[in-house]
């Protein structure tokens, strides 16, 4: 299973990613919403890991742009994001995001998400 | 004749001493700003639910290239509660319709708040979805009008006036932001710096790749935005004396704004006026206040790359300072006003509006003398190697703040092309300008047309010349 | 005259040169930091991250002020158990103690990045060195420890840590405020001592806030009695009662609206929030503000009644007579005059970004805003 994350602090790509590839899915990076919608698109990831906050294109932007193409229309999203008032997730939400995820956040539960997420995307 | 030489040496001689001093206490405010701000404080700041919700107010009159976005990059900007309200001013060319059409907008029924006036709105419209976004379709009235209205029609205590062809970086609201985080009292207005986007690679409203423009005039620009912004705008607030916050990116605190009445309709420079008025009030009332620049959040705005529209934007600056000290002319040297009517004001009419003339007349003076055999050759020259050494001498110790503010990477050839414009900037633009300004005068003693700037669409300069209609609301924001 | 000139050109020249310099100086010592860093950190983002997936590796710490840049940037976003591990990490390499020592450094700004660093680690072992740095000269130092000591202090600390954002609320009220805002969050009930009378004001309004802001229901009596306060703090209280959702105090914020006495802003707020209950008892008092005096009050009734269901939306046509098609989605404006007393504001924050349930669509073209303004007064 192949996962993107996109996320623009390095640090935190880091943490995703580790935690991910020891549970054994293959990862790969994104540093902004542009170079994410461009992986998302030629690589084919299975799942994709989201920030909302980065550079160039923001999160809800990259979702929208993976929504109207119906090559990307039902790639499963996990939203990671610290916008956490109501409006936001909402936003989110409507977007069709499958998980919303706030920060501070623990690697483990993300892990765990990613799998139930991707078992739901399966059946 | 003597008269008039002293009158020069004493004019330059203040010149040295202001700008000298307004330099160190930049130092010294950029200093202390670097000291506290942390990466950290800034995150708890996006994070914190006491940060207070801003209103981005976007007036546009004809901006339907570049208009939806400008909004997008506004509401993906890095601030946990902001709406964006764009005041569509009477546009010719489907602003309002391309951004319904974009933005799935509908007519919603609002009554117009009764705050402060302006021309009537014609309509409002909302996106069906989450967006926080207001649409006001009103009557012409130009920028100040089309402010007020954005003003009235705010949902949050604190509003931000941007340009529509301006670009905010991510993080340029919450950092300009955090003086009324550090002190919601008394922060009244506060302000970022403003940069050439000229150089830059823009996609979608968003500065991809930062970068210095090609043009030479642009270039000229770039150097004298980074003199102004950062040798003269950081010392006054030092001083809480800044006069002026950039119509092209400057926060408000909407309470205050209202009760002093929104920005007056009758002028050229109403984001100066605006401010002074401020000042003004704030003493008037003995309330204390704080008004600040912070010298790194960056805000790009497009330049004249034109000598005609360069000119007619300097004719405008000069005629807005001038008008707006001829108003408030009872501040000056009253020291009810503390630095305002003391320092910066005074410093405002003898070196910015009256500077000019004077340092022209400078010229022609010691040239007369020269011809006349009065001075030597080499009397006359070094007297010219003084003011271009000094004006070269302010230049590049702001440069030098700036490579002392973190976040800010250029190339060593960059260095070079900054430390040359300066050079030519001194000898040849500077006069330039002073020649375009004095115009100003002129124009205000003849109420000459109004002034129209070149407008692109971000992403679309080839749309430049399409837009070029005159209005006033070209051309917020003014480095003097 | 040309001897006074030839000095100045000589003096600028050399102020020049001096100026390039220390330009070409501090470039190459910001270059250098970032080459360093550029270096440096992803090998740390590397080890650290690995280190907490599992890896039994300890991280390479020898580059400490990099390590511990990136060790801080992941303790910001992290929780539970990783975030804890990463803590015990730090602590183990002496990065805690360090900070602790800095702490008493003689330069402030040496200081105020100890400071920062105990905060951001959130390290119970700092306790003894920041209960200290409560002391400190600087207020910047002093509420960072605070701050710190309210997330990972004892009991025994807190009165101090009250002491401080009470004191320092005039002196640097963004810096108290998160201070009270951190106790908000790590010990819910030490608010309370903020928010009753007795209090300095400025510091109550900041402890009502953050208590609306939580939503920290236990305090929802004490944001009543503060409705019978000046009329910042009523109007601050009022707007939590309605955040937080408290139906109890449905009748005190009535007698507060409808209370001529009192001022528009404060009366506004208590209409508002009686429109995030949804209490319908609150109807009359509402539909009476419609015909109030001041403009926000009477946004804010129409506004209110907008979020009642059917029965608002039947008075507020009924109010508005045959024009008032457009009434029914008059929200959001509530308050937004008023004067932003606290720095989160009282204005209107809560209530506008909510969509009215009315879907009466586009009413009317033009003057229907203007009109329906009108409208709300009485006919």
């Amino acid at each position: 299973m192949r996962i993107l994350i996109a996320e623009d602090s390095s640090t935190v790509r880091r943490l995703v990613s580790a935690r991910l590839i020891a549970d054994g899915y293959d990862v790969l990076e994104a540093a902004d919403g542009e170079e994410a919608l461009a992986l998302a698109r030629q690589e084919h990831p299975d799942l994709l890991v989201l920030d909302k906050v980065m550079p160039k294109l923001d999160g809800f932007e990259v979702v929208r742009a993976l929504r109207e193409d119906p090559a990307t229309r039902a790639l499963p999203i996990v939203m990671l994001t610290d916008r956490t008032s109501e409006e936001d997730v909402l936003g989110g939400l409507n977007l069709g995001v499958e998980e919303y995820m706030p920060k501070p956040f623990s690697p483990r539960e993300l892990s765990a998400r990613v799998r139930r997420t991707l078992d739901r995307a399966a059946s | 004749m003597i008269f008039y030489v002293w009158l020069i040496l004493g004019f330059f001689s203040a010149f040295v001493i202001v700008n000298t001093g307004v330099l160190l206490l930049a130092a010294l405010e950029l200093r202390h700003y670097v000291s506290r701000a942390s990466a950290s404080g800034l995150r708890r700041m996006v994070r914190s639910p006491l940060t207070p919700p801003i209103s981005v107010l976007v007036p546009a009159y004809n901006e339907a290239p570049g208009i939806a976005d400008s909004v997008r990059s506004l509401l993906a900007l890095d601030y946990p509660q902001l709406e964006v309200v764009v005041i569509n001013d009477g546009s010719t060319d489907g602003t309002t319709e391309h951004l319904a059409d974009v933005f799935d907008l509908r007519e919603v029924s609002r009554p117009t708040p009764p705050f402060l006036p302006h021309r009537p709105v014609r309509a409002v419209y909302e996106p069906r979805s989450q967006l926080r976004l207001l649409v006001i379709d009103k009557e012409n009235g130009g920028k100040a009008d089309s402010l007020n209205a954005g003003i009235n029609f705010a949902a949050y205590p604190i509003f931000c006036t941007i340009d529509a062809d301006s670009i905010l970086e991510a993080d340029a609201l919450a950092k300009t932001a955090l003086p009324f985080v550090d002190d919601p009292r008394q922060t009244i207005a506060t302000g970022g710096m403003v940069r050439v986007a000229n150089g830059c690679r823009i996609e979608r409203g968003r500065v991809m790749e930062a970068g210095l423009p090609r043009s030479r005039l642009a270039m000229f620009q770039v150097v004298e935005y980074v003199r102004a912004f950062f040798g003269t705008r950081t010392g006054w607030t030092a001083l809480n004396a800044l006069l002026i916050v950039s119509g092209a990116f400057g926060l408000f605190r909407r309470d205050v704004v209202i009760a002093a009445g929104g920005y007056r309709t009758d002028i050229v420079g109403e984001d100066f006026e605006l401010v002074v008025r401020l000042h003004r009030t704030c003493h008037d009332a003995g309330r204390p206040y704080r008004i600040v620049y912070v010298p790194d959040p960056v805000c790009w705005t497009e330049a004249p790359e034109r000598a005609r529209f360069l000119r007619r934007q300097r004719r405008r600056w000069h005629r807005g300072c001038l008008e707006t000290l001829l108003i408030h002319r009872r501040m000056l040297l009253n020291p009810r006003y503390r630095a305002v009517g003391l320092l910066a004001m005074p410093a405002m009419l003898v070196f910015d509006v009256l500077g000019p003339l004077i340092e022209l007349s400078g010229y022609a003076v010691t040239l007369a003398a020269f011809l006349f055999g009065k001075i030597s050759l080499v009397t006359f020259v070094l007297f010219l190697a003084v003011s271009v050494l000094y004006g070269l001498f302010l230049t590049l110790s702001a440069i030098t703040l700036e490579d002392a503010t973190p976040n800010r990477h250029s190339a060593w050839s960059d260095l070079g092309r900054m430390v040359l414009y300066a050079l030519g900037e001194n000898l040849g633009y500077r006069q330039v300008m002073h020649i375009w300004r004095t115009e100003g005068f002129w124009q205000l003693i003849r109420k000459a047309e109004w002034g129209a700037m070149e407008r692109k669409g971000l992403s679309a300069p080839e749309q430049a010349a399409a837009a070029a209609a005159g209005q006033a609301a070209a051309g917020g924001h003014r480095p003097g | 005259m040309t001897g006074v000139l030839t000095h100045l050109v000589t003096w600028l020249a050399v102020a020049i040169g001096l100026t390039v310099a220390l330009d070409v100086a501090t470039r190459v010592v910001v270059r250098r930091r970032d080459l360093r860093e550029r270096r440096l950190r992803p090998r740390a983002e590397l080890a650290i991250a690995e280190y907490l997936a599992g890896s039994a590796a300890m991280p390479d710490m020898r580059e400490r002020s990099v390590v511990l840049e990136v060790a801080i940037e992941a303790i910001y976003d992290l929780r539970g158990s990783e975030r804890a591990r990463l803590v015990e990490l730090l602590e183990q390499g002496g990065y805690v103690a360090d900070a602790m020592s800095g702490l008493r450094a003689r330069r402030r700004v040496r200081r105020l990045r100890a400071a920062e660093t105990l905060a951001a680690i959130g390290s119970p072992a700092a306790v003894p060195a920041l209960l200290a740095g409560l002391e400190d000269s600087d207020v910047d130092v002093r509420t960072t420890c605070a701050r710190t000591l309210a997330e990972v202090g004892g009991d025994d600390v807190i009165g101090s840590v009250v002491t401080v954002a009470e004191r320092d609320m005039v002196t640097a009220p963004g810096a108290a405020a998160a201070v009270v805002l951190a106790l908000g969050t790590a010990r819910p009930p030490a608010l309370a001592h903020l928010i009753r009378h007795g209090a300095a004001p400025e510091a109550r309004a900041v402890a009502i806030a953050v208590a609306s802001e939580l939503r920290l229901s236990e305090h929802a009596p004490l944001l009543q009695a503060c409705l019978a306060d000046r009329d910042d703090l009523a109007a601050a209280a009022a707007r939590g009662l309605g955040m937080i959702g408290e139906i109890r105090s449905a009748g005190a914020l009535m007698a507060l609206a409808g209370d001529e006495d009192r001022g528009p802003a404060a009366r506004a707020a208590a209409v508002t929030a009686l429109g995030a209950l949804g209490d319908l008892s609150a109807l009359p008092v509402l539909e009476d503000q419609l015909c109030a005096q001041d403009w926000s009050l009477r946004a804010a009734a129409a506004g209110a009644l907008s979020r009642l269901g059917e029965r608002g939306l039947a008075e507020l046509s009924g109010a508005a007579g045959s024009g008032g098609s457009g009434l029914a989605e008059l929200s959001g404006s509530g308050g937004s005059g008023s004067a932003a007393s606290a720095g989160s504001g009282s204005s209107g924050s809560g209530s506008s970004g909510s969509a009215a349930p009315a879907g009466s669509g586009s009413s009317g073209s033009g003057s229907s805003g203007t009109a329906s303004a009108g409208a709300a007064r009485p006919p």
